[in-house]
């Protein structure tokens, strides 16, 4: 099956590596530079050199702007990104295992609804109302449970997929050994669910970190703030001095990167989990 | 038998355990989309509602902006949609095959996808601006500076392209592991044969691919539909209307406190997405099962 890699396939390679040059690397660059640039200068836009190197200085300007603001949303993101990560993790695949197990009229109905969920946009202004209802309107908590609600219908299909094919006799056999309902899902449950669960922890913090339309909707009326909403506020005010502005989109970049670099392996086999049960 | 057996089921499986997660999502997001029905006919400042009945649909329509962020809208989803679902399973085929760079490029097609929307409308802003890096290289050409964005005539493509820059890598790797998944004994068998790979890619990696292809459509396609961020945070909607969208229109409404309107807006949105989604989904559901 090994065919012998023709004259043909290794030019178009090449032009494949020279895309991502053009397409990726100079991007990045650009940023890079941008960032390391007074004002003057990074308004030229070029990629040239920059004659004094101010990427420390535009970094500190973005940490210290109007009192630590990006601080303290990047503290808020990080609360919204664990917080509903974790609250996401155990209802969901409480959720899963129940409705995988249990076949009522009542898991049937909560069927139907968490596959319509994948498909219907989320409706944000009745969402607000039931939020100021519960008094949590513009509040972290209130945020983090509409992203928990958001990404619950994915994360229960991926659980119940992956129950599916986990034996009752299992769950029969713990019984029998003298487990109840909750030590049963707890010890013996859960921790099989483990390839599902870091899918889950990884692609799914990628998305409340970066999520800016639900902040802006629930947020954009209170004091705290997240990263996102805090790097649009800077384009705004920013908009002359690019310098500033790229070292903020460095910044906010920085912390998926790491996790990239770090997690790589999981987070490509978290994309094959989540698509194969789409 | 069948009596004992439910019996024990109802012992082992405590139904409680799916209250909290079913509570949430009910809360929070199944009683407000019901709720939305109701209330995009009502002129409603979130504390009192007053029915109104149609009134705000006709007045979402009459809307000056409203025609072109539904073309708009139209064109945004059908294109960066076609270009993912098309473009990224010829590049996953490709980097499926005899390629010695093969983790080099999905990295660098992957990372934009971990990128926040604000941060990559802010770089691609600069760089398709008048002066930018885009229009500095193209001058080395003799090309004209180009409005990239701030122009209408290319606004929109702009953000296509942007957006499939940003997009495409999560296609990729969905294709990438659906291929990965088809078995090589069929390829070794197919080239036996006397297949050539372009007759394995259509007779044997295509059909196998449909399911994949129509979780990179469906997913895609609801994207394209509902997204607004990207484009708003690169323009704003603008120059004119030329890159309003409906989720664009529809946050408009919301942050001017027209709360009737913006619902009856999301409303339609809804029903886009359920009509163009549903069916498209047992099509290929049915296509499926006669494979």
């Amino acid at each position: 099956m090994v065919r012998k890699r023709t004259w043909f396939g290794r030019v178009f390679e090449g032009i494949m590596l020279a895309s991502t040059v053009l397409g990726h690397w100079i991007v990045f660059y650009f940023i890079f530079i941008t960032a390391c640039k007074d004002q003057a200068e990074a308004a030229r836009l070029t990629l040239a050199w920059p004659s004094e190197w101010k990427l420390w200085e535009n970094i500190q300007y973005v940490m210290t702007f109007n009192n630590g603001l990006f601080v303290k949303s990047f503290w808020n993101s990080l609360r919204l990104t664990v917080c509903s990560i974790a609250i996401l993790v155990f209802t969901s695949a409480m959720t899963a295992f129940i409705l995988q197990r249990k076949r009522g009229w009542i898991s049937k109905i909560s069927d139907k609804l968490i596959i319509a969920g994948l498909i219907v946009p989320a409706s944000v202004i009745p969402t607000y109302w039931v939020l100021s209802l519960l008094g949590i309107a513009n509040t972290l908590t209130g945020l983090t449970l509409v992203e928990v609600a958001t990404l619950f219908p994915f994360a229960v299909m991926m659980y119940k997929g992956f129950i599916a094919t986990l034996p009752r006799e299992l769950d029969e056999a713990a019984v029998i050994d003298g487990c109840g309902s909750v030590r049963l899902f707890f010890r013996i449950i859960f921790p099989l669910l483990k390839p599902i669960t870091m899918a889950v922890i990884i692609l799914r913090s990628i998305v409340v970190y970066n999520d800016f339309q639900n902040p802006q909707y629930f947020m954009s009326g209170s004091d705290s703030q997240t990263v996102q909403l805090c790097v649009y506020l800077f384009k705004s005010s920013f908009t002359s001095h690019y310098g500033r502005l790229m070292a903020a989109v460095i910044i906010v970049s920085v912390p998926l990167l790491l996790l990239y670099i770090f997690l790589n392996k999981h987070i490509m086999e978290g994309m094959t989990i989540g698509a194969v049960k789409g | 038998m069948k009596g004992k057996k439910s019996t024990f089921d109802k012992r082992i499986y405590a139904g409680w355990l799916a209250a909290p997660g079913l509570l949430i999502y009910i809360l929070i997001f199944v009683i407000p989309t019901f709720a939305s029905f109701y209330f995009s006919m009502t002129r409603w400042n979130l504390k009192t509602a007053e029915f109104t009945g149609l009134t705000n649909f006709i007045t979402f329509f009459t809307m000056s902006n409203t025609r072109a962020a539904l073309i708009n809208t139209a064109i945004y989803a059908f294109f960066t949609c076609l270009v993912k679902v098309v473009l990224g399973l010829l590049l996953a085929q490709y980097l499926c095959g005899q390629v010695r760079s093969r983790g080099y490029l999905k990295t660098m097609y992957f990372l934009p996808t971990l990128l926040g929307n604000v941060a990559v409308a802010i770089a691609f802003e600069s760089i398709l601006s008048q002066g930018g890096l885009l229009n500095q290289f193209l001058a080395n050409f003799g090309v004209e500076p180009v409005k990239w964005i701030t122009g209408s005539r290319y606004a929109m493509l702009s953000c296509i392209l942007v957006d499939i820059w940003k997009g495409i890598g999560t296609a990729l790797v969905i294709y990438v592991a659906g291929i990965s998944a088809i078995p090589t004994t069929y390829f070794e068998a197919a080239a036996i044969d006397g297949s050539t790979p372009t007759q394995s890619f259509f007779k044997i990696t295509l059909p196998l691919m449909v399911p994949t292809i129509n979780t990179v459509l469906t997913l895609s396609l609801i994207g394209g539909l509902r997204t607004y961020e990207l484009v708003y945070a690169m323009t704003g909607g603008g120059p004119g209307y030329s890159t309003e969208l409906l989720g664009s229109v529809i946050y408009k409404l919301f942050s001017r406190g027209s709360y009737g309107l913006a619902t009856a807006g999301y409303v339609i949105m809804f029903v886009i997405v359920a009509v163009i989604v549903f069916p498209i989904n047992s099509f290929v559901a049915k296509r499926e099962a006669d494979l």
